[in-house]
C-alpha cells in the first residue's frame, strides 16, 4: 500500500475491453544450419547422447523395479522410482543453454533433469574448475568411486561422476550425492545448479520463486527454473508463486538497479497426467496449459506452448525465456509438451490410459525422431550413434556394478542422520558486501525515539512508568531485527503489510525508512508462498524473515513448514542450510480462527527450531539468537506481549543473545513451582501471588521460553526442590507441548515428586469472541484450583473452577 | 470440620495397641498438643496428643480395649458438631477421615470406574495401598519416620511431604515419647477377691509382660534350642579393663567395661559363621550380612533387647558408647520401637549376678544367642605340672539345632572362647 500509486476511481470504473495478448504455440521451426552454427555438430550430438543416457539410466532403474536384474546384475530396490521414459528431450534441450549459476529445481520425477542440468553444466566448466568441484564435494569420495571406471581424460571422468553420485544417491549409499539421505525424489547436486527435488507436487514453485529473489535482490548472475507438472497447477502454493513473481512492485516501486522482476521461469513438464488424472479433458480446465500465463499479468508471463519432443526447440525457448529474465521481465511460463511412457511408478498399471496412446507417443520417440534428424542432416553417422549407445550403456553398467556390488558403499547410521537434523551453525552474516541501507541508522525517527524509553518496566523509584513511555516487547524485537540488517547484506524480510503498514503489530514500524524495497516489502496474501519462497531464499544462501500475521495462518503454510523448512538441511545432509526465522503471531480478542496458540503442531515436526519469548528482553535476545543462526525457526510472538514493558531483566541496548533452549526462573520459590510458555508466565505470577499471600504457598514460576531444543536442567532443579510442578500456557489442553514436558519431569524427577506434574491448557474449544475468552483461557484461578485439586490441597480453598480427575476423564471421554 | 484421632502405628511391626487409659473426658476442651490417652504395645507405653484443638466429642473405644492400628479412636471437633460423618459408621481399618471434593459430573452410565472412585475405594486393599509420593516416602526414609501410621492430607488422602513433615516437627506424637513405669499390675484391673482368702491379687498377664510371656514360650515351643557351656580365659580382658579404667580420662576410654569387650569380640566372630548371622522363617533361612546385635537389658518394667545396628563395623568406642546409650533408653523409656527390632544375634550378660552358667533363650527368628556368665577363679594344670589358678569368663551359647549342628556350635563356642582369651591382639588387628 504505497502511497505512492494512486487507486484512482475514474480509471478503474472506465468501461472497456481487456485484450489478452496472443500465446504462442509450438512455433518452433527446425533450421539445422542455424542449429548447427549454435552448437556446433558435436554439441548437437551431445545432446543425444545425453537422451540416450537419461533414458538408459531411466531403463535400468525400471528393469531393477519390475525384474530385479539388469544386464546380467541383480539388485533389489527398496524405495520409489518414479521414471521419465519419454521426456528426455524436454530434459536435455531446457539445460543446452543454461550456465552452471542457473539453477533448476525438480520434481519427483527428475533423475532425467538432474543428469541433463549436471552434464550440461561439466561441459561449461574449464577442466580444473570442473576437477575442483569434484574434489571438494563430500571430500572426494565420489570422485574417488568414479576414478574406477575407465575414462579418458576429465569430462570423460565427470560423466561416470554424475551417473555414480546419482544412483548411489537413489540407492541410498553414504556416497551418494546427498549421503542417501535425500533419495530419488529429493537428490540434487548444487555444484552444478541442479538444486533440490521435490517429492510434494509443485514443491518447488515457491522454493524456486525464493532461490530467484535470492539472485535478484543479492545481484547474483542467472536465473532459476522450476521444473513442475501440468498437474501441479491443482496446488494453490504453486499460484501462489506465480502472484508472487508476478508482483508489480518489482517494477513499480523497487530500486531500478535492482534489476527487476525476479529471474524465475515456470517450466510445466506437460505429460498430461497427474499420476491417473488426465489434466486436459478430466482434472483441469485449461485445455492448453499456456494459457494460464495470461490469467497473471499483462504480458501473460511470456507464455509458450513448445514441443518438447524436440530437444532444440526446448533449448531455443529457454533461452529466448532466459533472456527476458535477465532483463527483469520475468516470470516467464513454459507449457513444454512431453510425454512419459513409462508409468506413474512401477506399481503404475496404466489403468487410466490406451494401449493406443502410449503406442502414438512410442511412435514419435525423441531420441529416434533427433537422432534420424541428426543423421539426415549428416550432423552424425548411425554408426556413430549405436556405438555412442553402447558406450554410455557399458559405462553405466560399469557405475551400476560399482553402485551395488560387494564393494559398494555403506549407508549412513543413525548418528549421522542426527547429526544433519540441524546445522546449528553461528553466521554474523552470509556475504560480505555492504548492507544496502536506506538511512544512516542514527537518523532512523524510531531508533531516535527508542532512546528516550525506559528498558525497565518500574522506575528508579519503583513506581510503574506509564505505558508511552515504555521500551515494549516490539521493540526489543525491532532493535534485533534493524542490528542484524545493519550486518548481513543478505537479510530480507516480507510478508504481508510488512512495508508502510509497518506489520500489524507494529513491529516493522520505523524499518520502511531504514531499508531499501527489496530488502523488506510487502508479499501478497500467499501464507504458502511466503513461506516457500523464504525456504528457497534461505536455501540459496541468504537470510530470510519471513512474516505470518497470525499463528492460525500456519495452516495455510503448512507444506512449506512442516515438508519444506524442517527438512531440507536433512535431506540435503547437510549440505544446505536453512537460516530462516518464521515470525507467528499468537492472537488474542480475534475469535476462533485468529487466536490460537499452535506451538504443539510445530515442537512435533522434527527439523524445526520453535522460541516463545514473554518478555522484552528475551524477545529481543532470543531473536538475535534465531537470526544469527543457520536453522529454520518459529518464531512465536504474543499479541497480548506485544506493548508489554520489561519487568526482570533491564532491557540492554547492545547485542546480547539468550542462551538456547534455557528456561529462565522469574519468580524465586520452594514450595511449587509453575512453569510457562508464552503469555501465560503473567497470569502464573498472579496466581502465585494469590498462593503466596492467602496460603503461605512459596511459589517459583518459570518461563520455558524455549521449545524445541529445550534444557530441562533448570526445570529439574527447581522440581528437586519444590517437589510439585504445574505447567500452563494457552495452547489447548490436548496435544499441548507441555505435555512432553510433565512426561519428561515425571520421569527425571519421580522420586521427588509429592504429586504428579499438572498441565493447564485452554479448553479443546474454539477459541469464543473476547468478551467470553477468560472460559477459555487458562486464568490465575484455574491454576490455583488444580494446585488444590491435583497437587496440594490449600486450607479453606473455595473451588471456583472444575479441576477433578473425574472432568479430565469426561472431557478426554467425549473429545472437548 | 471434626478431626478424627486414629491409633497411632508405633514402629512398622506393631498392628495393634492397647488402650491403657484415657486422660481427658467426652466434653472436655482440648488443645492439639495435650495428652489424651496412654496405648501400650509389646514394647513400650506411648501418650497419644489430641491432634487438633477442640472438644473431645466422643471416645469410641474403651480403655482395656485392644485396637487395631489407624483405627478412630476418638473424634474431636467444635461442640455440638455432627461427628458422625467423620467417621463412617464402621471402624474398619483404612477409614479415612473425609475430605470435602468438588463433585465431578460422574457418569452414571460409565461401567468404568473413575480415577476418583478407584482412589477412594476403602477396605483393607486400599489401606494396604496407602498412596504416598515418592518425595514423601523419601523424606520419611532420611528422618526414619515411620509412614504407616500417618494420615494423608493430598489428593485423595495420599500422604504428601507436609504430613510426614508435620510428623516430625510434631516430634513423637504417634511415636513413643515416654515409657510410663509400672512396676506393678494395674490395681484397677483387680476383680474382687473374698476377704479372708487372704492377701493376694489376681492380675492378668498384660502387655509388656504378656508379650514376653508369649514370646518365650514360642522360642521354646517352635525350635530345636540347645546350649553348649564353656569358658573362656579371662585374663587378658580383665587386665585390659583395668588398663582402659585407669587410662588418661581425655582420651575417653575410662568407662568400657568388660561387657563392651565382650560385644566387640561376638562382633568380630559372628560374622565368620554365615548361618549364625541369620533368621530363620517359615523354612527360609536368611543370612545377613551386617550384625545387628542385640543386648538384652532388664528393665523395672522387663526384659527389653535394643539393637546395636552395623555392630560388626563399629569401633570399640563407638560400641561402647551405642550399648550404653540404648541401655539408658531402655530404663528412661525413650527408646523408639524401631530400635528394638531387628537384631541378627544377641548378648546376654548375667556375669555381674554371678550365674556361672545358664541356658538363654533363643530371641526368634534368630538363631543364636550368647549367654556371658561371671569370671570365676578355676583350677589348671600349669606348665610345670602343678596346679595353678586361672580366672575364666562362662560362656552359654544357645543355638538353634534345626541350623547349627553340635559340632559347628561347639567351633563357635570355642571361636567365642578364643577371641575372648586373646582380645588384646584382636583389638590391634
Amino acid at each position: 500500500m504505497p502511497k505512492q500509486l494512486i487507486v484512482n476511481p475514474d480509471e478503474v470504473r472506465r468501461p472497456g475491453v481487456l485484450e489478452i495478448p496472443g500465446i504462442p504455440l509450438n512455433q518452433y521451426r527446425p533450421d539445422f544450419r542455424a542449429e548447427v552454427a549454435r552448437f556446433g555438430a558435436e554439441g548437437l550430438k551431445r545432446i543425444w547422447i545425453d537422451m540416450v543416457t537419461i533414458r538408459e539410466f531411466e531403463s535400468m532403474l525400471d528393469a531393477f523395479k519390475t525384474r530385479g536384474v539388469w544386464e546380467g546384475i541383480s539388485y533389489s530396490h527398496k524405495g520409489p522410482a518414479h521414471l521419465s521414459i519419454g521426456q528426455e528431450a524436454a530434459a536435455v534441450g531446457q539445460c543446452a543453454n543454461l550456465d552452471p549459476h542457473d539453477l533448476v529445481f525438480g520434481s519427483h520425477r527428475s533423475h532425467g533433469e538432474i543428469l541433463a542440468k549436471c552434464l550440461a553444466a561439466a561441459r561449461k566448466l574449464d577442466e580444473k574448475a570442473l576437477q575442483g568441484v569434484m574434489e571438494a564435494y563430500l571430500d572426494g569420495e565420489i570422485l574417488r568411486a568414479a576414478e574406477r571406471v575407465a575414462h579418458s581424460g576429465m569430462s570423460d571422468l565427470a560423466v561416470s561422476f554424475i551417473l555414480y553420485g546419482t544412483l548411489a544417491e537413489i540407492f541410498a549409499r553414504r556416497d551418494g550425492f546427498n549421503r542417501g539421505l535425500g533419495g530419488s525424489m529429493h537428490a540434487f547436486f548444487s555444484p552444478f545448479g541442479s538444486m533440490p527435488n521435490n517429492a510434494i507436487v509443485g514443491g518447488s514453485a515457491d522454493i524456486a520463486t525464493g532461490a530467484a529473489l535470492f539472485k535478484r535482490i543479492n545481484r547474483q548472475p542467472g536465473i532459476v527454473v522450476a521444473n513442475i507438472g501440468d498437474a501441479s497447477l491443482g496446488c494453490g502454493p504453486v499460484w501462489e508463486a506465480i502472484s508472487l513473481a508476478a508482483m508489480d512492485q518489482y517494477r513499480t516501486l523497487w530500486p531500478k538497479d535492482v534489476g527487476g522482476a525476479p529471474p524465475i521461469l515456470f517450466t510445466f513438464f506437460n505429460n498430461f497426467y497427474g499420476m491417473g488424472g488426465q489434466t486436459q479433458g478430466e482434472t483441469m480446465g485449461y485445455q492448453v496449459l499456456a494459457r494460464v500465463g495470461a490469467g497473471v499479468n499483462p504480458e501473460a508471463m511470456h507464455a509458450e506452448r513448445v514441443d518438447g519432443y524436440n530437444p532444440l526447440a526446448v533449448a531455443d525457448a529457454v533461452d529466448r525465456k532466459k533472456r527476458v529474465l535477465v532483463e527483469g521481465r520475468g516470470p516467464a511460463l513454459l507449457d513444454v509438451v512431453t510425454y512419459r511412457v513409462s508409468g506413474h511408478s512401477p506399481s503404475d498399471a496404466s489403468s487410466y490410459r490406451s494401449r493406443e496412446e502410449v503406442d502414438l507417443w512410442q511412435s514419435a520417440d525423441s531420441i529416434q525422431r533427433y537422432g534420424a534428424y541428426l543423421v539426415e542432416n549428416r550432423a552424425a553417422l548411425q554408426s556413430e550413434l549405436d556405438a555412442a549407445r553402447a558406450a554410455v550403456r557399458a559405462r553405466l553398467a560399469a557405475v551400476v556394478r560399482l553402485v551395488t556390488g560387494d564393494a559398494a558403499s555403506s549407508r549412513v547410521d543413525g548418528a549421522f542422520i542426527e547429526s544433519v537434523m540441524l546445522s546449528n551453525g553461528i553466521l554474523e552474516k552470509l556475504d560480505d558486501r555492504a548492507p544496502e541501507l536506506s538511512q544512516d541508522l542514527a537518523q532512523n525517527s524510531r531508533v531516535k525515539a527508542l532512546t528516550g524509553k525506559a528498558r525497565f518496566a518500574l522506575d528508579a523509584g519503583g513506581k510503574p512508568v506509564p505505558k508511552s513511555k515504555l521500551f515494549q516487547l516490539r521493540d526489543g524485537l525491532f532493535e534485533a531485527l534493524l542490528h542484524r540488517f545493519s550486518i548481513d547484506p543478505t537479510m530480507a524480510a516480507w510478508g504481508e503489510e510488512n512495508r508502510d503498514w509497518g506489520g500489524a503489530f507494529a513491529v516493522y514500524r520505523g524499518l520502511t525508512e531504514a531499508l531499501p524495497y527489496h530488502r523488506l516489502f510487502n508479499s501478497p496474501i500467499s501464507e504458502g508462498a511466503i513461506v516457500g519462497s523464504g525456504v528457497g531464499y534461505a536455501l540459496s544462501g541468504g537470510r530470510a524473515v519471513v512474516e505470518l500475521m497470525y499463528c492460525d495462518f500456519m495452516g495455510r503454510a503448512g507444506d512449506e513448514l512442516f515438508n519444506q523448512a524442517s527438512k531440507w538441511q536433512a535431506m540435503s545432509a547437510g549440505l544446505l542450510r536453512m537460516p530462516l526465522v518464521v515470525r507467528v503471531s499468537v492472537g488474542s480478542k480475534y475469535g476462533a480462527q485468529h487466536s490460537q496458540d499452535w506451538t504443539a503442531l510445530v515442537a512435533h515436526i522434527p527439523g524445526l527450531k520453535a522460541y516463545f519469548p514473554a518478555t522484552p528482553h528475551d524477545a529481543k535476545g532470543m531473536l538475535n539468537l534465531a537470526l544469527r543462526g543457520t536453522d529454520p525457526v518459529v518464531f512465536f510472538e504474543s499479541q497480548l506481549l506485544y506493548d508489554m514493558g520489561e519487568r526482570f531483566e533491564p532491557v540492554p541496548e547492545g547485542y546480547y543473545e539468550t542462551l538456547e533452549g534455557e528456561p529462565v526462573v522469574r519468580k524465586p520459590g520452594k514450595d511449587l513451582t509453575i512453569a510457562t510458555l508464552g503469555a501465560t508466565l503473567y497470569r502464573a505470577l498472579d496466581a502465585a501471588a494469590v498462593l503466596e499471600e492467602r496460603y503461605g504457598v512459596s511459589t517459583e514460576v518459570i518461563d520455558l521460553r524455549f521449545i524445541t531444543p529445550l534444557r530441562y536442567g533448570v526445570l529439574l532443579e527447581s522440581v528437586r526442590k519444590t517437589g510439585r510442578l504445574v505447567l500452563a500456557s494457552d495452547a489447548c489442553e490436548r496435544g499441548s507441548f507441555l505435555h512432553t514436558v510433565a512426561s519428561h519431569v515425571g520421569h527425571f524427577a519421580f522420586d521427588w515428586l509429592d504429586a504428579p506434574v499438572a498441565v493447564v491448557g485452554s479448553r479443546n474449544w474454539i477459541t469464543p469472541a473476547a468478551e467470553m475468552e477468560e472460559l477459555f483461557f487458562p486464568q490465575k484461578e484455574w491454576i490455583v484450583d488444580t494446585v488444590h485439586e491435583r497437587v496440594l490441597p490449600l486450607p479453606n480453598h473455595v473451588l471456583s473452577t472444575v479441576q477433578t480427575d473425574a472432568e479430565l476423564e469426561r472431557r478426554a471421554r467425549l473429545g472437548v | 470440620m471434626a478431626h478424627v484421632l486414629v491409633m497411632p502405628q508405633q514402629g512398622n511391626t506393631v498392628e495393634s495397641c492397647l488402650i491403657v487409659g484415657w486422660r481427658a473426658a467426652e466434653g472436655q476442651p482440648v488443645k492439639a498438643g495435650d495428652v489424651v490417652c496412654e496405648v501400650e504395645t509389646d514394647k513400650a507405653t506411648f501418650e497419644v496428643s489430641a491432634g487438633a484443638d477442640g472438644v473431645l466429642l466422643k471416645i469410641l473405644r474403651q480403655a482395656g480395649d485392644d485396637v487395631p492400628v489407624m483405627a478412630p479412636i476418638a473424634v474431636i471437633g467444635a461442640r455440638g458438631e455432627d461427628w458422625t460423618s467423620a467417621v463412617p459408621g464402621s471402624d474398619l481399618p483404612g477409614t479415612r477421615p473425609a475430605v470435602v471434593r468438588e463433585g465431578g459430573a460422574a457418569s452414571a452410565a460409565s461401567a468404568m470406574p473413575s480415577p476418583e472412585e478407584v482412589r477412594s475405594r476403602g477396605g483393607p486393599s486400599a489401606r494396604a495401598m496407602r498412596p504416598l509420593s515418592p518425595r514423601a516416602r523419601r523424606l520419611a526414609a532420611e528422618k526414619g519416620i515411620s509412614v504407616a501410621e500417618l494420615v494423608g492430607t493430598g489428593p485423595g488422602g495420599r500422604v504428601i511431604e507436609r504430613d510426614v513433615a508435620a510428623a516430625r516437627a510434631a516430634g513423637a506424637a504417634p511415636v513413643a515419647r515416654r515409657v510410663l513405669a509400672v512396676d506393678s499390675p494395674t490395681p484397677a484391673a483387680a476383680r474382687g477377691v473374698p476377704a479372708g482368702e487372704g492377701d493376694r491379687a489376681e492380675v492378668p498377664v498384660r502387655g509388656i509382660r504378656k508379650l514376653i510371656a508369649e514370646r518365650m514360650r514360642a522360642s521354646l515351643a517352635t525350635t530345636a534350642q540347645l546350649t553348649f557351656n564353656g569358658s573362656a580365659p579371662a585374663g587378658r580382658i580383665v587386665a585390659l579393663r583395668a588398663r582402659l579404667k585407669g587410662s588418661e580420662p581425655s582420651l575417653g576410654l575410662s568407662s568400657i567395661t568388660i561387657g563392651d569387650l565382650v560385644l566387640y569380640a561376638v562382633c568380630r566372630v559372628v560374622p565368620r559363621f554365615p548361618t549364625l548371622n541369620a533368621h530363620l522363617v517359615d523354612g527360609v533361612l536368611r543370612t545377613f550380612e551386617r550384625v545387628h546385635l542385640g543386648l538384652a537389658v532388664d528393665t523395672p518394667r522387663g526384659l527389653m533387647v535394643p539393637v546395636i545396628r552395623n555392630a560388626d563395623q563399629l569401633s570399640l568406642v563407638q560400641l561402647s558408647t551405642e550399648a550404653k546409650r540404648l541401655a539408658s533408653a531402655c530404663l528412661g523409656g525413650t527408646v523408639h520401637p524401631d530400635e528394638l527390632a531387628g537384631a541378627t544375634f544377641t548378648v546376654s550378660n548375667l556375669g555381674s549376678f554371678g550365674v556361672e552358667s545358664f541356658t538363654p533363650v533363643l530371641n526368634t527368628p534368630q538363631v543364636g544367642i550368647l549367654g556371658v556368665c561371671a569370671i570365676t577363679p578355676r583350677v589348671a594344670v600349669g606348665t610345670d605340672g602343678a596346679p595353678t589358678v586361672e580366672q575364666r569368663m562362662g560362656l552359654s551359647l544357645t543355638v538353634d539345632h534345626q541350623i547349627i549342628d553340635g559340632v559347628p556350635a561347639s567351633r563357635i563356642l570355642k571361636a567365642f572362647a578364643d577371641t575372648i582369651a586373646d582380645l588384646d591382639l584382636l583389638l590391634v588387628k
